[in-house]
């Protein structure tokens, strides 16, 4: 049976882990290594969906340690969550303003607080009273 | 379901109306409560008033309270509703209801509101404040408590016909008493973290008790951390209004208007339309240099809407939104939905051919604050009309409102020596045929 929401006993119900999916999908250019985390766990598929709890902060990182300079890199094609693209239209909220990563070191993307409120804070949702 | 009920507004926002007496929300209709007024109660007591602790309790409960009809009309319609706006300032979107509800950072203070009878644990930080009546407008379709021009009219009108037109009750608003002015000042200062504040005429840039009000909450320090609020019918602009402009965190005025053309004059008796866009341009001009914001303010009528394409056109010309606070349904005689059957066609045609001419999607952008989604919030605004004008049913009760619309005019018309025909001619036939 589908979750329907009749007063806020049910909201304080729900279940709150898996609550944040996360797709994120990425893309080889030329001859890269590094390491691509999500959170703690290691992303070792060019598409990956993962499930987290309603309020975990989110970190992406990748840790480029080789690449050919000028025909190679690492591109995050997207990364969203519950189906709200972060990137690329988000990227200038990254270490590196990009979702192409073709400089040594670590490049990352941190969701520091629960998501909803980051998300209505950058999306420019207006304020909070 | 919960999402189709809740509002987060009465944790945060309260309304003090004109005659001093509170209500819980600037959308709110509920006659039958009994009164609290400022005069004996602080903003702070009615906030955790009975009636503010059962309206926490009914919406958590998943009711639906009569007095939040408004907001339910329009979100039937698919309008953009208060509720909806009142939801965005917790974080909360409709559209992920459960998980944005549940990520609120209003959440524990619905817990509380759960847990304890409805009672708040915070305080009012958005405010609407009804200032009086005083007003150099009488709108037709506007009411005697709202306009003092109007209340004048009034006392004629039910004279000429008693059914159609209320005897207008004597009127005394809090603000015309100093003492009670003080108070609701100093309360206002001594507010945490106050965020908005709306205020309401009449005609709020002609009304003493606003730059009062304003110019203390400047000299208190705390204008800055402010958000302004006001609606004005567009006829007046000074300089003490633009010194104030710069005071605060923001100003967002809304100017109130109906048509680009003469109808305008009709309507909004006795405004002149050249001279209002004329101040809207001045105050267009004020957009980059200071924290103004500008929406237009509409409220189609039966006959407004059918010009609502050429308010679309100039909207976009312009680069400013328009914010349909209500979707006019008193007077009952002048909705939209009593349009004849031709000219509804005509103009969802013209609103069709907008959409088309500027590639208008529908965006439902739902912070209409944003100036880089103006564009987005006009094509949101224009489908949503097409798809209302559209959808509508016609009133069962269409043919009596009909030639109730034909003796609301002639009385106005009656006091104001003018005829609708000579501002919307294309509706000869139809008043015609209803005894005009």
């Amino acid at each position: 049976m589908p979750h329907t929401t009749q007063n806020f006993s049910d909201i304080t119900d729900i279940k709150s882990d898996g609550q944040l999916t996360v797709e994120l999908r990425l893309r080889t250019h030329g001859h890269t290594v590094g390491i691509i985390k999500l959170n703690d766990g290691l992303i070792e598929e060019n598409h990956t969906i993962r499930q987290f709890d309603l309020f975990a902060p989110l970190l992406l990182t990748i840790d480029l340690l080789e690449f050919t300079e000028g025909s190679s890199g690492i591109e995050v094609e997207l990364f969203a969550v519950n189906n709200f693209e972060i990137l690329p239209r988000y990227k200038h909220l990254a270490s590196s303003p990009t979702n192409y990563i073709d400089t040594l070191g670590k490049w990352y993307l941190e969701i520091p607080k629960t998501f909803y409120t980051w998300y209505h804070e950058v999306s420019g949702q207006g304020w909070i009273a | 379901m919960l999402s189709k009920s809740f509002c987060s507004s009465p944790w945060y926002h309260i309304r003090l109306t004109y005659n001093g007496d509170f209500s819980e929300c600037r959308w709110y209709k509920d006659e039958k409560h009994k009164s609290i007024n400022i005069e004996n109660t602080s903003m702070l007591e009615f906030y955790n008033s009975d009636r503010m602790r059962q309206l926490r309790s009914a919406l958590l409960n998943g009711q639906s309270p009569a007095g939040c009809s408004s907001c339910y009309y329009e979100d039937e319609f698919g309008k953009l509703s208060g509720r909806t706006r009142q939801l965005l300032k917790s974080g909360v979107q409709l559209n992920d209801f459960d998980r944005t509800m549940r990520s609120s950072t209003h959440y524990q203070r619905f817990l509380h509101s759960h847990e304890n009878s409805g009672h708040g644990d915070y305080h009012p930080v958005d405010l609407q404040i009804d200032l009086s009546n005083v007003c150099n407008s009488a709108c037709i379709m506007c009411d005697p408590a709202s306009s003092s021009r109007l209340h004048t009219d009034y006392i004629k009108l039910h004279k000429i016909n008693s059914t159609l037109f209320e005897n207008p009750s004597k009127y005394t608003s809090w603000t015309q008493n100093p003492a009670t002015l003080e108070r609701v000042i100093t309360e206002l200062i001594a507010i945490p973290n106050l965020k908005y504040i709306h205020f309401l005429g009449g005609e709020t840039l002609y009304d003493e008790a606003f730059y009062t009000i304003c110019e203390r909450l400047i000299a208190a320090g705390i204008s800055k951390n402010i958000i302004v609020g006001t609606t004005t019918n567009g006829t007046i602009y000074n300089n003490r209004v633009n010194q104030l402009i710069s005071q605060f965190k923001e100003f967002h005025l809304g100017i109130s208007i109906e048509a680009v053309s003469s109808l305008n004059d009709y309507i909004r008796y006795p405004g002149k339309i050249n001279s209002i866009l004329s101040n809207i341009d001045k105050f267009l001009a004020l957009r980059s240099s200071t924290g103004l914001y500008i929406s237009l303010r509409i409220t189609p009528n039966i006959f407004t809407i059918s010009e609502i394409d050429q308010l679309f056109e100039y909207m976009i010309e312009k680069n400013v939104i328009a914010e349909s606070c209500n979707i006019l349904f008193k007077p009952e005689c002048l909705r939209v939905e009593l349009l004849p059957q031709d000219i509804r066609q005509q103009t969802i045609d013209k609103i069709g051919q907008l959409i088309v001419k500027y590639k208008l999607i529908k965006s439902d952008t739902i912070n209409i604050r944003r100036s880089d989604l103006i564009f987005n919030v006009i094509g949101d605004m224009v489908i949503d009309y097409h798809r209302m004008l559209t959808t509508y049913t016609i009133p069962y009760n269409a043919d009596i409102l009909r030639q109730q619309l034909v003796t609301f005019l002639k009385s106005f018309e009656s006091l104001r020596n003018n005829s609708i025909l000579d501002y919307a001619p294309h509706y000869t036939e139809f008043l015609r045929h209803h005894g005009y």
